[in-house]
């Protein structure tokens, strides 16, 4: 009796095993699997999450064209991800500037994707500024993006 | 004694059949090319194609993939009008999320035109397609989405690090059937729809980025080819409307 139940338990085994193998078999048809794989791993070691810098993910990368469209358009995902939270970013960013400019203004060289409120537009030697409150601001392309610049006084 | 043979046997069958199955299963993998020589044919018929054309015009819808900081998953689409002539003009107007540009570069200047802010910026540039693009991407720091359309054979980059490559089956984009071809490197996978016939032509794109966890993507619908459009030269170069303010681009 004991023996007819151990080469039950054997059987059983063989049988669960064969029926682990056959998903895996068929898994491995598709294409998909090494990456399902990968990210497994990836999981495992505790790499796997959702990334909101994704520039970075894949600057290291090679220069091929189709990690270069990704990449071109990361950064205007970064951009948008700016643009999605600009009321927030913006209400922050003012309290900011209106800390920092106090005295002295914001530091020369800061960029900034949203200007301040109550900017007016100023020419100096047929440069275009944005006169913030005493903070001047340059336009200029960063990337694609548009963005401005904290500059001395030009006056 | 006959039961007793019976329980015996029936486990040794099972082994038996396990281990054939194992050794099917990786005699299957080891027959399979990771690169199947059929996808990457089609991939060379399309870059040859694309190199042979002195003039074209296509048109792009763009959808980036995106999770806001609130976790709610978002697209963020462009549409482009693409004309480019061999050897080094192109001008690329893109509108969308956050886009409205014009790209312009006629083999010795490269303008970046904002219209809705009135800016533009502008560099003196090489006289090559694949400089300019360095040039754009190491230094100005973009990218172009389309720049692999452009070079004169994009096959070698495309085809750069590539592990796996599959033809997926025929499918139809925009009423056109196509061969879907797949193309993976590590951390980066490659979709692509090549229009069958005498026009080898991709019609989409997808890049997925595999090193996240959403394996979020970018995609690109291409229509509207021309091969043969009519272009003229003063297209490429950008002359500033009245008004226009010159920005600079910042060293990035």
């Amino acid at each position: 009796m004991k023996k007819l139940l151990q080469i039950s338990a054997i059987a059983i085994t063989l049988i669960l095993m064969l029926i682990a193998d056959i998903p895996m078999m068929l898994i491995d048809d598709l294409p998909i699997l090494s990456v399902e794989l990968a990210s497994e791993a990836e999981a495992v070691l505790g790499v796997r999450r959702r990334t909101r810098r994704r520039t970075a993910v894949v600057v290291g990368s090679t220069t091929a064209a189709a990690t270069a469209s990704a990449e071109a358009s990361q950064q205007q995902a970064a951009a948008a991800e700016q643009q999605a939270a600009a009321q927030q970013e913006a209400a922050a960013a003012q309290q900011q500037l209106a800390a920092a400019q106090a005295p002295s203004g914001v530091s020369v060289g800061t960029v900034v994707q949203t200007l301040p409120a109550g900017c007016k537009p100023v020419t100096v030697s047929g440069v275009a500024y944005q006169d913030c409150g005493g903070s001047f601001y340059k336009t200029a392309f960063q990337g694609n993006n548009l963005v401005y610049v904290v500059v001395q006084n030009p006056l | 004694m006959n039961m007793l043979k019976f329980k015996t046997v029936v486990p040794l069958i099972l082994l038996v059949v396990l281990t054939m199955s194992v050794t099917i299963f990786t005699e299957t993998r080891a027959q399979t090319p990771a690169v199947d020589p059929a996808a990457t044919e089609i991939l060379k018929r399309m870059t040859n194609y694309l190199g042979s054309l002195k003039q074209f015009s296509v048109h792009t819808q763009n959808t980036l993939e995106d999770v806001l900081d609130s976790g709610h998953r978002i697209d963020l689409d462009v549409s482009a009008s693409v004309t480019v002539s061999r050897p080094n003009k192109i001008r690329a107007e893109r509108k969308g999320d956050l886009v409205d540009q014009v790209f312009y570069y006629n083999g010795t200047t490269l303008t970046l035109y904002n219209p809705s802010s009135n800016v533009y910026a502008t560099e003196p540039a090489s006289d090559t397609f694949e400089e300019m693009f360095i040039y754009l991407y190491d230094t100005l720091g973009f990218g172009t989405p389309i720049s692999d359309l452009v070079y004169s054979d994009s096959f070698p980059l495309l085809m750069k690090d590539v592990i796996f490559a599959a033809v997926i089956g025929k499918s139809f984009i925009n009423s056109v059937k196509c061969d879907h071809l797949l193309f993976s490197r590590p951390g980066v996978d490659f979709q692509v729809w090549v229009s069958e016939g005498s026009k080898p032509l991709p019609l989409k794109y997808v890049v997925t980025d595999t090193t996240i966890a959403g394996l979020m993507s970018v995609v690109t619908i291409m229509s509207d080819w021309n091969v043969a459009p009519a272009v003229d030269d003063d297209e490429f170069t950008f002359v500033p409307p009245k008004g226009v303010q010159k920005i600079n681009f910042m060293p990035f």
